[in-house]
C-alpha cells in the first residue's frame, strides 16, 4: 500500500498546482523561518555550484548576472524614458503631446508695417 | 540622457522603501567562510589575497597595534568589493553616498584621535608644531595642524566619493 506524505512535508516541486495554496499556508513565515529558508536556499547554491572540486566561473557569474538583473529593475520608472526610439518628441517624458486640430486655421490679418 | 547628471547615484527603492540595506549587505555573500584548513578555490583565493594585504599593512606594528588589523581587513574588504561591484552595469555603489563614507570616517578618525590622546598625550599635542619651526610662526602653525586635524574625516569621506562617483 501506497503511503501517502502530507502536503506540508512534500518538496515544491512534487505539490500538484491544486495543493499549491495548502502548501503555501502551511509555509513558515516568521522572521526565523525566512531566515532559515534564506540559509537553506544560500547553501543549497553553494553546495552546489561553488563548494565543487571542479569549480568554474559561472557560480559566481550567475549570481553577479541576478545582481545586475535586479539593479536593472530598482530604476525602471526612470530608465524607461531613455530608451532608444526612432522619434523623440521635446519633452516626451514629462508632458503628453498637445492635440492639434484637425482643420485648418483661418488666415490671420497681416500686420501693417507702414503703420508707425 | 539623465533629468540631472546625478540622478544615477540617487538611493535605490522597492516599493518606496530604501533598497540600500540589502544591496551593503550583498557583498557578504561573495565572500564565504569555512571551518577547514584546506577549502575550495574561491575561499583560498579570498583567503590568500586577505593574507597578502594583511602582511602589507601589518608588519610594521607592534602587538598592541596589531589588534587594529581585524576592522582595518574587513573595512578594506568592504570598500574593495563594493566599489568592484559598483562596475557592474546598473549597479548602484553605497560609497558613492557622503553620508555613507562620512559614517565610516568619522568613528575610525576620531578613535585614533582619542587613542593617541588617551595614552601618549604628550606625543599626540606635538605632532601639532613640526620640527624645525621658526619661533614667530609658532602660534599660527599650531592653529593650522588643529585645522588640518579636524579636516581629516571630511577630506577622508570627500575623497572616496568624489573618486567613486567619478
Amino acid at each position: 500500500m501506497a503511503s501517502v506524505i502530507p502536503v506540508k512535508d512534500k518538496k515544491l516541486l512534487e505539490v500538484k498546482w491544486v495543493e499549491l495554496p495548502s502548501w503555501i499556508l502551511t509555509r513558515d513565515f516568521s522572521p526565523s523561518g525566512i531566515f532559515g529558508a534564506f540559509r537553506r536556499s544560500y547553501y543549497r547554491y553553494y553546495n552546489k555550484y561553488i563548494n565543487v572540486k571542479k569549480r568554474s566561473i559561472s557560480g559566481v557569474t550567475m549570481v553577479l548576472a541576478c545582481y545586475v538583473l535586479f539593479s536593472y529593475c530598482l530604476p525602471y520608472k526612470q530608465l524607461k524614458h531613455e530608451r532608444l526610439c526612432k522619434y523623440y518628441l521635446r519633452g516626451h517624458a514629462r508632458r503628453p503631446p498637445t492635440p492639434r486640430p484637425s482643420w485648418p486655421e483661418p488666415l490671420r490679418e497681416e500686420h501693417n508695417l507702414d503703420r508707425c | 540622457m539623465n533629468e540631472n547628471l546625478f540622478a544615477s547615484f540617487a538611493a535605490p527603492t522597492i516599493l518606496g522603501l530604501p533598497a540600500a540595506v540589502p544591496i551593503i549587505l550583498f557583498p557578504s555573500l561573495l565572500i564565504p567562510t569555512s571551518k577547514y584548513l584546506i577549502n575550495n578555490r574561491l575561499i583560498t583565493t579570498q583567503q590568500w589575497l586577505i593574507q597578502l594585504t594583511l602582511k602589507q599593512m601589518m608588519t610594521l606594528h607592534n602587538t598592541k597595534g596589531r589588534t587594529w588589523s581585524l576592522m582595518l581587513i574587513s573595512l578594506i574588504i568592504f570598500i574593495a568589493t563594493t566599489n568592484l561591484l559598483g562596475l557592474l552595469p546598473h549597479s548602484f555603489t553605497p560609497t558613492t553616498q557622503l553620508s555613507m563614507n562620512l559614517a565610516m570616517a568619522i568613528p575610525l578618525w576620531a578613535g585614533t584621535v582619542a587613542t593617541g590622546l588617551r595614552l601618549k598625550t604628550k606625543n599626540t599635542l606635538a605632532h601639532l608644531l613640526p620640527q624645525g619651526t621658526p619661533t614667530p610662526l609658532i602660534p599660527m602653525l599650531i592653529i593650522i595642524e588643529t585645522i588640518s586635524l579636524f579636516i581629516q574625516p571630511m577630506a577622508l569621506a570627500v575623497r572616496l566619493t568624489a573618486n567613486i562617483t567619478a
